[in-house]
């Protein structure tokens, strides 16, 4: 199964070496208007979330592109766009819902996260893995161990002093 | 030009004039960035005859280091003053932040501030544009109130804020500006923008940094980012934090507690990093580009100390938590976001808060002296209320001790009728720059050495934080981020041993250099040999060559930290400053350490002398600490050469 980029932003320390990483990669420059990847802070509550497309199933950018400039990457399963077709009209970016793609400030024309060709490199420089990129069914378990640790601890509580 | 923006902004704040002055390449390449910049700007433009910190004539540069911005973990900014208030000489304080890196994308390498505002301004920097507009609805606002405002002034929520609090308006010396929690620590440089009514600088940049030879930034990225992560205390200070450094402080016997009288406390597993973690921290946070991501994002739920606020190093862990006789850890926490708020010094503050209770402890001050203030050992109460009253300039008291904390020995020398030495022999400090957590009887001799030559008065940060590092080490390779011909030289010379005087002055320059390297390139020191980690001179400099196109070898890099630390030393020679303010502070030439595993231990007054003898020469300095004409011209500082005979500082042969 194609894997994905999960996004899990509890771990996420707002270091922004995603930025950094994706920039120099598809850029040649440190930029982080031109990286693929942002994360998005409220510093005084603690709060980092990443934000990068989610390559959805039914994306709004195919579905809003009037050039038909969006294609699928048959090898990661990436929504790629055509430099070429894009008119840089933006209407992916009013359609998508998390503020996957971005504009490319030279160009004008919109850039999104390509996943690297199978190899992001966010997720490869990411320490807490906030970012990862893994199989489907492993991010879920993921999510669900993560929410199952409160009901652990309480299950602990209660049924380990009759245990010993 | 790659690395550099390309301009040096200079700000006239009585004029209200802006000017972009274009980077020279040569003034990069000799100075690097960040802290060189600063300081060569200030030798250059600052009046050392003005000895005042307030007056209009002072001057604050602000840079980030040349890395800033276009590598990993390379996140500083340096805020420098000619004079700072908090010592009365050259100072500065670095910023580990997100600005920095806001700057050079908008095109700037430095901000430098001359002049007086006549109403309270902040400077507004987007791209190209930038604009001084009125400050005066962020009066007294604090630093979280101000950057919250301003970034919705500004409709743009990703701007970064560097600003002062209450304290930097009403001058309290230890005041600083701070990026929320990051904080350019030290010297109190946010009082001297508060005296010139700047508030604060907020700064947006989307240009990015071009690179010289990306190919070569990602091989460098990969080797820095392994070691990164393989340091020897990665696991330790991404998971607790510099706070992390007070259990291993604490079991190692080398702990300060009551303003350096003991070295133990009761309960002081109760401020421990562990019930840092355990209690009240959510999650780590980094600064801009770093993997290590060393601060706790923190909330205390109940209590007379709810709070939440992020950072929490070892300094505040241990500087109002042991030092101060106090275990409670989330009036600890309370206390850091206070500081964080109000735009105050984590060092100096605990320092002049902990030098209180010991005169109190000896009866050399009352409440008569307080305004009614009990200044017991952990009473912390009555430190939130001081360090309000200090901020805001409250009573006699308040207003004396914000002048800083000699003024407020002057005055009770004077009230009381004792000589002003007896108060001020029990401040840990040199050059008037109070110490942190690092107690130079027990950190090695060279660690003690770099103390007190630190040209910006005692600092850990300057040169050597401990001779340990070269503890056990038999091999070069073993000694984290050394070039490998250094590290065995001083294997050779037998630094290995911290109890050793001989030969430490090799250590001390060699750390000296490298730490302004550091500091101008923007790398943060918590990843290389100052603190026993693998980010070496080497990494530095393909880092350096892959951004800036250049080909330093790391003797060049060298050169360029000698250089600095010569400049700096300059500008304090022509302050007046001479070998008798290179020495530790009084009380460990003469009081034993008193308890732990290195009970008696003490600094020799004479071989310290005889070590400050060698390191003066192997830096090609007269006996008093001045830098000789030969020196300075070897390091291309004919200019300042000239200037030093000309002050007859530098005696002309007949």
């Amino acid at each position: 199964m194609e894997k994905i980029l999960f996004v899990d932003p509890e771990k996420c320390t707002g270091c922004k070496v995603c930025e950094f990483v994706c920039s120099l990669h598809h850029e040649n420059e440190i930029n982080p208007m031109k990286s693929r990847i942002h994360v998005i802070a409220w510093e005084e509550e603690g709060i980092d979330v990443p934000m990068v497309c989610q390559q959805c199933e039914t994306p709004m950018c195919e579905a809003v592109c009037p050039a038909s400039a969006t294609y699928r990457d048959p090898k990661t399963g990436a929504m790629l766009i055509n430099e070429e077709a894009c008119i840089g009209c933006r209407m992916c970016i009013i359609a998508c819902p998390f503020g996957g793609p971005s504009i490319n400030p030279d160009t004008r024309k919109t850039i999104k996260c390509d996943l690297c060709q199978g190899e992001p490199k966010c997720a490869e420089f990411c320490v807490t893995k906030a970012l990862q990129y893994i199989s489907p069914s492993k991010a879920v378990l993921i999510r669900k161990r993560a929410a199952a640790q409160k009901l652990g601890e309480l299950v602990r509580k209660l049924v380990a002093p009759s245990v010993s | 030009m790659y690395g550099w923006a390309g301009i040096i902004l200079k700000v006239d704040l009585t004029e209200g004039k802006i000017v972009k002055d274009p980077l020279k390449l040569e003034f990069g390449k000799t100075f690097l960035g960040g802290r060189g910049f600063n300081s060569k700007i200030i030798y250059d433009d600052f009046d050392p005859a003005v000895t005042d910190p307030y007056s209009p004539k002072n001057i604050v540069a602000i840079s980030p280091g040349v890395l800033v911005g276009n590598t990993l973990s390379a996140s500083r900014i340096c805020v420098s003053t000619a004079r700072s208030p908090v010592t009365g000489w050259f100072g500065d304080g670095n910023l580990g932040s997100y600005s920095g890196g806001e700057l050079k994308w908008a095109g700037y390498d430095s901000i430098v501030f001359y002049g007086k505002s006549d109403k309270l301004v902040y400077l507004h920097i987007e791209d190209d544009n930038v604009v001084l507009k009125d400050a005066r609805h962020l009066k007294g606002k604090t630093v979280y109130e101000t950057d919250a405002i301003l970034k919705q002034e500004f409709g743009d929520p990703e701007a970064r804020v560097i600003a002062i609090g209450p304290a930097g308006e009403n001058r309290a010396a230890s005041a600083i500006p701070l990026e929320l929690h990051r904080a350019a620590g030290g010297c109190g440089t946010g009082a001297v923008l508060g005296s010139k009514n700047l508030k604060a600088v907020v700064v947006r940049g989307t240009k990015g940094a071009k690179i010289a030879r990306p190919n070569a930034l990602k091989e460098a990225f990969k080797t820095v980012h392994k070691k990164l992560l393989s340091g020897p205390h990665y696991p330790m200070f991404s998971t607790y934090g510099t706070a992390g450094l007070l259990d291993l402080f604490n079991e190692g016997g080398m702990l300060p507690t009551y303003n350096w009288q003991d070295l133990e406390v009761e309960g002081v597993e109760q401020v421990y990093s562990t019930a840092l973690k355990e209690k009240y921290s959510v999650k780590m946070i980094a600064c801009l580009g770093c993997a290590v991501h060393c601060e706790h994002y923190y909330v205390v739920k109940e209590g007379p100390y709810a709070t939440h606020g992020s950072g929490c190093e070892y300094e505040v862990t241990c500087g109002f938590g042991p030092r101060a006789g106090s275990v409670k850890l989330d009036a600890t926490l309370y206390i850091n976001t206070l500081l964080n708020n109000l735009g105050l010094d984590v060092v100096q503050t605990a320092n002049w808060m902990n030098t209180l209770r010991h005169w109190w402890q000896d009866g050399l001050i009352d409440e008569s002296d307080t305004d009614g203030l009990i200044m017991e050992w952990g009473n912390m109460d009555s430190t939130i209320e001081a360090i309000k009253r200090m901020a805001y300039r409250q009573g006699t008291f308040g207003n004396v001790l914000a002048d800083n904390i000699f003024a407020f020995a002057r005055h009770i020398a004077k009230k009381k009728g004792i000589p002003v030495e007896k108060l001020i022999r029990y401040i840990i400090q040199i050059k008037g720059m109070t110490q942190s957590s690092g107690d130079n009887r027990l950190m090695g001799a060279g660690a003690a050495l770099s103390h007190a030559t630190s040209t910006r008065g005692s600092d850990h940060l300057r040169g050597v934080n401990t001779d340990l590092w070269l503890v056990q080490k038999t091999r070069p390779e073993d000694v984290w981020g050394i070039p490998k011909e250094m590290a065995q030289k001083f294997l050779d010379l037998g630094l290995a041993d911290p109890g050793r005087y001989e030969n430490k002055e090799v250590y001390v320059a060699f750390m000296e250099d490298y730490c302004a390297v550091v500091d101008a390139l923007g790398i943060c020191k918590r990843h290389t040999a100052w603190e026993g980690q693998g980010i070496s001179l080497e990494d530095m400099a393909e880092y350096f060559n892959a951004v800036t196109g250049l080909n330093y070898s790391w003797q060049d890099l060298r050169k360029c930290g000698t250089r600095i630390y010569n400049v700096e030393k300059a500008i304090q020679t022509r302050y007046g400053l001479r070998r008798k303010d290179d020495y530790p502070p009084i009380r460990c030439f003469e009081e034993p350490v008193p308890a732990g595993p290195q009970k008696g231990a003490i600094l020799d007054r004479q071989k310290y002398d005889e070590l400050l003898t060698k390191y003066y020469e192997h830096r090609g300095w007269t006996n008093e600490g001045i830098p000789t004409e030969k020196t300075l011209k070897e390091l291309g500082l004919q200019d300042i050469a000239t200037d030093l005979k000309k002050r007859k500082i530098i005696e002309v042969k007949k």
